[in-house]
């Protein structure tokens, strides 16, 4: 019943939304050339042709199941994608990136870019699946839906499937009832012989853990309020003091117990004690694995950072290696920035890629709330350039429309930080790499997909995700906890979440399409610029004056972002004037143009009455010969594209000396 | 009895300087604190050294990176026990990157020991740290078994030396003329047009009336384009505004600046720097250097020599953009007592950062390498600016361009510039070619001769001062007794015997320990940066009822820290104990050997036979 009641719900939701981000981008593409901004209403109208995909599979596919496809992707549509290699990865396998564009209409660097990752963290696949689905779905929609061979006609998508493909192959060959199976890549033992490396439970005082009074099958992790925030309890495990760099102890001993500060009066939630007394508390362990080995990476999946299991050398978290603010104390930081040899590749082929203006790194947090990130993880967004924050702020309205209320957010905002959780953490990232080490805009959707949201509420719950376990799919992603005798622990108990899939079924589609859309929508947010006009003015003695208008008919002005102007990574626009039959004079026949700005750039700072896509070239040129000149005027800059216009200058006249 | 002879040793040393040293030497004698102690360490690793003598000082130009490179790889065959030369990487132009480990192997593998590691050449333009680093290896090798300090060192830390970070830029100075080996016409400006094998310099005057010359390269003409080869290279990769192109050049020319190699390292990079590079560690040579030093992780020391301007030299400590006291006390204390070190072996020559030099940019330089070795790594990273050429003729302890000059003249025998000879040029008519032999380090050699031995010397006793720091883990004592019901309790007492604590530094505390942060990447947080003690210990005869088998002790003290906080309790050094209990399994005798280690500080051995008395 909740269910029929919902599916009223969401379109009535979903059109007040629409007319939200409709007023916010037609609004103010009213003014501009047709053929832009076209994509985005198209976007947001849903007539984008689908194609059919198996969101059923599970687990996804491996790696050498996804590298032929994308061969046999390549070698089908040899006009509009093509396979490269980036560099190999830590264990050698290839970093396959899909260059797609229409190559007819010029190569892909001479077009703004989008770089697309997916599954850059291990046990965050389904982000392959969707960066598949997008290559498969631009790929057999070329040439049938005009909005995607417009763009593929002016742009060009990067897209890396597997960003980290030895840790998702190896998240992807978890357990020993799945095929590829490797014993030796894996953490913990099939004790109980079901096929799955679930988890123990112990009772422990000590334990970090508790079972959820609404379900007690499942285990929720301890949070004390202390002092108005709210901290992790540290344990036995991890109660060695730290030093933050400012010098002050910070998550220390968090002081719990009777007197915590918790008033039954609904002002937020009960103290620990209240929830789970002493004993009632847990460990978890991986099944079969050693204490030595303990992890708290229990959790939706049970595939945590799997790339070095062993934990010496340091596990590095792919997404934590990038140069953005890192910091030599963050969780998973690594050694260096860039340390890992598949970023490294990555931020090779961007930075030799200076016409991609956006990046879109797509992960899948498991959490009940999926969100996008937006750069500038840690800082209030007042941190972020006004024009920027603008444009993050619009981009967050129509994903709000398109998704039906999802959020564009930072973590400095998020609920983690607000509650005083994470004090400071997630440092070196891409998404923030993207915009303070390169200028270019960039988003990092958590696009978690599983389950089923029961209440309507648009959360999709750890309870509903076991209901739906239970109810939807036999049962199948669950191991009811049952006693073991363990040699080292003594009696425990196996269970928990078995090989439970980030996203499936009819979730997973939805979420699929709306990323598909979206980002349909902010390719066609980029610079394009265009010689729109091209004039000659006679002056006498054989000289004229030739004028060229370029306009920028693009969202985003040519700089792409104000950062970029800011750190020197802009690359403005380039005019070259060739001539034949005449010369320049008193100046370069190359001039550098600097920047045009885009509609939002004109209308945010001047309003909507404001139209500054223009920008004249002029230049002064001297007939060689008697005959007619040929003029071109081409103009290029890498995140904006380039245009040229020809014209011609009759021969000389008899009285034109 | 340790403390009388130190006193000794140091009234010694201050008998046998010259006035102006007394002075310092007494001075350093305040700042030391204890000044006994610290006598001891500058009798060790200072005072009394053979020298090298087989070095060649007065080569000139330097050995490029190809001769070098099999020097290292001859080494390594001729001292297979004591040098192993390890390829780390290549240059952007393909050059390999040769390293060279010493120690004695047979005491242990180089990751068991305090490892230092040493390097030169990061700027294109600073040659005199490629032969001082060459002279490092050198003299280890060859005094290895001669000197005892030599000896002890060798035997106990690892010295890990790259003499050339960035030979693709050195290169082309090295060969700036064609006298000189794998000199490339195409490369240079200009042409050596009288045939003396040296591209100096044309003179002439337009009228005769003139007062001064005009003056060309040697070869160009007054109409040249501007220069755009190799040579340009090597300028762009300097990143001080001299060098730095106009935005707007960039774009014409859609080049931008080179990456200063020097601006590379994390630690506050900025993208908007000048030489910051495409991004961190984007230079294959940085990465290699990078790599290398993170996957070694017994190394507690990095050092990098310069070579920026003759008539300035001095040490630069870390932190480059913030006063001393956002370091650490505890840190930025050891830091003042290295100053005084050095300033008491190189007489007068100041340890700074650049955060108060006053042609420092003020504190705005990002991605230095001593302060990623410092803030991001949490070991000791310090910089040289190093010359040695000329000489101090009034003594006042720089030596500046004139008396450059006149050593030149009077010591040199002008044998570092061509006398002015007329010569009939075909566009410009009658000239004079002559000069000095430019290169981009200037007109002179960055450090030759007696004053560059003298250089070397003393920077090799620093260094070998430095490596005694080191924390250095001792078992002091195994003992055992036997309990009533027949088992025996085994005590190790565990004790720093080094300078350093065995953290290395407080940052280290700071940024690399194990967290008490769960969440998401709870499992990622281990210990990264610092390396406690590990005590270890193995039974055999015997079964092991009490007591972990492997244990974290946590961290020892080091002398300096210790004599820093408690500096009235003598030498009471911190040490700790750890317990066993141990029951024999049959009727032998029951045996163990306890091992204690920590990465950055050694390990050490004890082997106890159990109630051997009895």
């Amino acid at each position: 019943m909740n269910r029929t009641r919902q599916s009223i719900r969401l379109p009535v939701l979903r059109i007040l939304l629409l007319t939200v981000g409709l007023i916010g981008v037609v609004g103010m593409s009213a003014r501009v050339p047709e053929a832009s901004g076209q994509g985005a209403l198209d976007a947001i109208a849903e007539n984008l042709i689908d194609i059919d995909y198996d969101f059923g599979r599970w687990p996804y596919p491996l790696f050498a199941e996804v590298t032929e496809r994308l061969q046999e992707l390549a070698s089908l549509h040899p006009n509009i994608a093509t396979l490269h290699s980036i560099g190999k990865t830590a264990a050698g396998r290839d970093m396959w990136l899909m260059e797609i564009t229409n190559t007819e209409t010029g190569p892909g660097d001479s077009k703004p870019g989008l770089w697309i990752d997916g599954n850059l963290h291990a046990h965050e696949s389904n982000g392959r699946v969707r960066a598949m689905y997008f290559i498969e779905r631009l790929l057999a929609t070329y040439g049938r839906d005009a909005v995607i061979t417009r763009l593929l006609d002016t742009r060009v998508f990067y897209i890396v499937p597997m960003f980290d493909a030895d840790g998702g192959e190896r998240s992807l060959t978890r357990h020993p009832a799945w095929p590829g199976h490797d014993p030796s890549q894996h953490l913990g033992q099939d004790l109980n012989g079901d096929g799955f490396i679930t988890s123990m439970r112990v009772k422990d005082p000590a334990g970090m853990w508790y079972p959820s009074a609404k379900d007690d099958r499942l285990m929720l992790r301890l949070r004390a309020r202390d002092e108005g925030r709210w901290n992790y309890i540290p344990t036995v495990y991890d109660e060695t003091k730290f030093f933050r760099s400012s010098g002050q102890q910070v998550l220390g001993a968090t002081k719990t117990g009777p007197e915590a500060r918790w008033k039954p009066t609904g002002e937020g939630p009960p103290p620990i004690e209240y929830l789970a007394p002493l004993e009632n508390r847990y460990s978890i362990y991986t099944e079969g694995s050693s204490p030595l080995h303990r992890r708290d990476d229990f959790n939706l999946t049970v595939d945590g950072f799997e790339r070095n299991v062993g934990f010496d050398p340091p596990p590095s978290d792919f997404n934590r290696d990038w140069s953005a603010e890192w910091r030599p104390d963050e969780p998973g930081g690594g050694p260096f920035p860039f340390s890992l040899p598949e970023t490294r590749a990555a931020a090779k082929f961007i930075a030799a890629h200076q016409n991609i203006f956006f990046q879109y790194n797509m992960h899948a947090d498991q959490t009940a709330r999926n969100y996008t990130a937006r750069p500038g993880l840690h800082h209030p967004y007042d941190w972020m350039d006004p024009e920027d924050n603008d444009f993050y702020n619009r981009i967050g309205a129509v994903w709000s429309a398109l998704s039906g209320g999802n959020i564009i957010e930072n973590n400095y905002y998020s609920q983690e930080i607000a509650a005083g959780a994470y004090t400071d953490i997630q440092h070196g990232c891409e998404v923030d790499w993207a915009y303070i080490g390169r200028g270019i805009h960039s988003l990092m959707p958590e696009g978690m997909a599983v389950g089923h949201d029961y209440d309507g509420d648009r959360y999709v719950t750890m309870l509903e995700i076991l209901r739906w376990n239970d109810e939807e799919k036999d049962g199948q992603f669950w191991t009811p906890w049952e006693a073991h005798d363990d040699p080292t622990l003594g009696p425990v108990e196996i269970g928990g979440l078995r090989g439970m899939p980030p996203a499936l079924d009819a979730r997973m589609k939805t979420e699929a399409d709306l990323h598909y859309r979206f980002l349909v929508f902010l390719a066609d947010l980029s610079p394009m610029l265009s010689v729109a006009d091209l004039q000659t003015e006679p002056l006498g003695d054989g000289e004229y004056r030739v004028v060229a208008t370029l306009q920028n008919t693009g969202y985003l002005a040519t700089y792409v972002t104000r950062k970029a102007l800011e750190i020197r990574r802009d690359y403005p626009i380039l005019a070259e004037l060739q001539l034949d039959g005449a010369e320049v004079v008193g100046s370069r026949s190359l001039l550098n143009v600097g920047h045009i700005l885009g509609r939002h750039s004109y209308i945010w700072r001047w309003g909507a009455g404001a139209d500054e896509s223009t920008k004249k070239v002029e230049w002064r040129i001297r007939r060689t010969g008697d005959g007619p000149i040929a003029i071109t005027v081409a103009a290029k800059a890498p995140q904006a594209g380039e245009d040229s216009r020809s014209m011609t200058v009759g021969a000389r006249p008899d009285n034109d000396e | 009895m340790r403390r009388a002879m130190s006193t000794r040793v140091m009234s010694n040393a201050l008998t046998r300087r010259s006035t102006n040293q007394l002075a310092l030497a007494m001075l350093m004698a305040l700042a030391l604190v204890p000044a006994a102690a610290h006598a001891q360490v500058f009798e060790e690793f200072v005072d009394f050294h053979p020298t090298l003598e087989q070095f060649d000082f007065d080569e000139w130009p330097y050995k490029l990176q190809g001769p070098v490179n099999e020097r290292i790889q001859a080494l390594a065959r001729q001292h297979p026990n004591i040098a192993r030369a390890h390829h780390i990487g290549n240059s952007q132009q393909g050059q390999e990157l040769w390293m060279l480990e010493i120690t004695n192997f047979d005491t242990g593998p180089g990751e068991s020991k305090p490892g230092l590691w040493l390097e030169a050449g990061i700027h294109p333009d600073e040659l005199a740290g490629l032969p001082y680093m060459r002279y490092v290896f050198e003299r280890l090798i060859a005094m290895y078994g001669q000197d005892p300090v030599v000896t002890r060192l060798v035997d106990t830390r690892t010295f890990y030396v790259l003499p050339d970070l960035n030979p693709d830029a050195h290169r082309i100075v090295l060969s700036a003329h064609p006298a000189w080996p794998g000199h490339k016409p195409e490369e240079h400006p200009g042409k050596d047009l009288n045939g003396d094998g040296y591209i100096t310099q044309m003179r002439w005057k337009e009228n005769a009336a003139d007062e001064e010359h005009r003056i060309l390269t040697e070869g160009q003409l007054p109409d040249s384009p501007e220069h755009e080869d190799s040579m340009g290279y090597v300028w762009r990769q300097r990143s001080d505004t001299r060098w730095e192109m106009k935005d707007r050049e960039r774009h014409w020319t859609g080049r931008r600046e080179q990456p200063d190699y020097n601006r590379q390292w994390a630690e506050e990079w900025s993208a908007a720097d000048p030489g910051a590079g495409d991004y961190p560690f984007s230079v294959p040579e940085v990465y290699a250097v990078a790599k290398a030093i993170t996957d070694r992780r017994n190394i507690f020391f990095f050092y990098d020599v310069h070579s920026a301007n003759v008539g300035r030299e001095f040490m630069i400590r870390p932190l480059s953009n913030m006063p001393y006291q956002s370091m650490h006390h505890e840190d930025n204390d050891w830091y003042v007592r290295l100053a005084a070190a050095w300033a008491h072996i190189s007489p007068g020559d100041p340890t700074l950062s650049d955060y108060y030099t006053p042609d420092g940019t003020g504190g705005t330089i990002g991605g230095l390498p001593p302060d990623w070795a410092y803030l991001h790594q949490g070991i000791f990273g310090l910089g040289g600016e190093l010359g040695g050429t000329g000489r101090d003729y009034d003594g006042n302890g720089e030596v500046l361009p004139d008396e450059l000059e006149r050593w030149h003249e009077e010591e040199m025998g002008g044998r570092y510039a061509q006398p002015w000879e007329p010569y009939d040029h075909p566009v410009l008519g009658a000239v004079e070619i002559g000069g000095p032999h430019v290169s981009s380090q200037g007109q002179f050699p960055p450090a030759i001769g007696d004053l560059m031995e003298d250089r070397t010397d003393k920077s090799f006793k620093f260094l070998m001062y430095v490596a005694g720091l080191a924390p250095e883990v001792n078992i002091v004592e195994v003992t055992s007794e036997v309990c009533d019901d027949g088992t025996h309790r085994v005590s190790a007492t565990i004790r720093n015997e080094g300078w350093i604590s065995t953290y290395v530094t407080r940052r280290a505390l700071e940024i690399g320990g194990a967290t008490t942060q769960a969440g998401p990447g709870a499992a990622l947080n281990i210990r990264r940066r610092e390396f406690p003690v590990v005590v270890e210990i193995e039974v055999y005869g015997g079964e092991l009822v009490e007591g972990d088998s492997s244990q974290d002790i946590g961290h020892l003290l080091g002398k300096l820290a210790h004599i820093r906080q408690w500096a009235d309790e003598g030498e009471d050094l911190p040490a700790k104990t750890v317990q066993w209990r141990v029951r024999p399994t049959g009727d032998g005798p029951v045996t163990v050997r306890v091992r204690a280690s920590a990465h950055k500080s050694g390990s050490d051995e004890e082997t106890l036979t159990l109630g051997a008395q009895q």
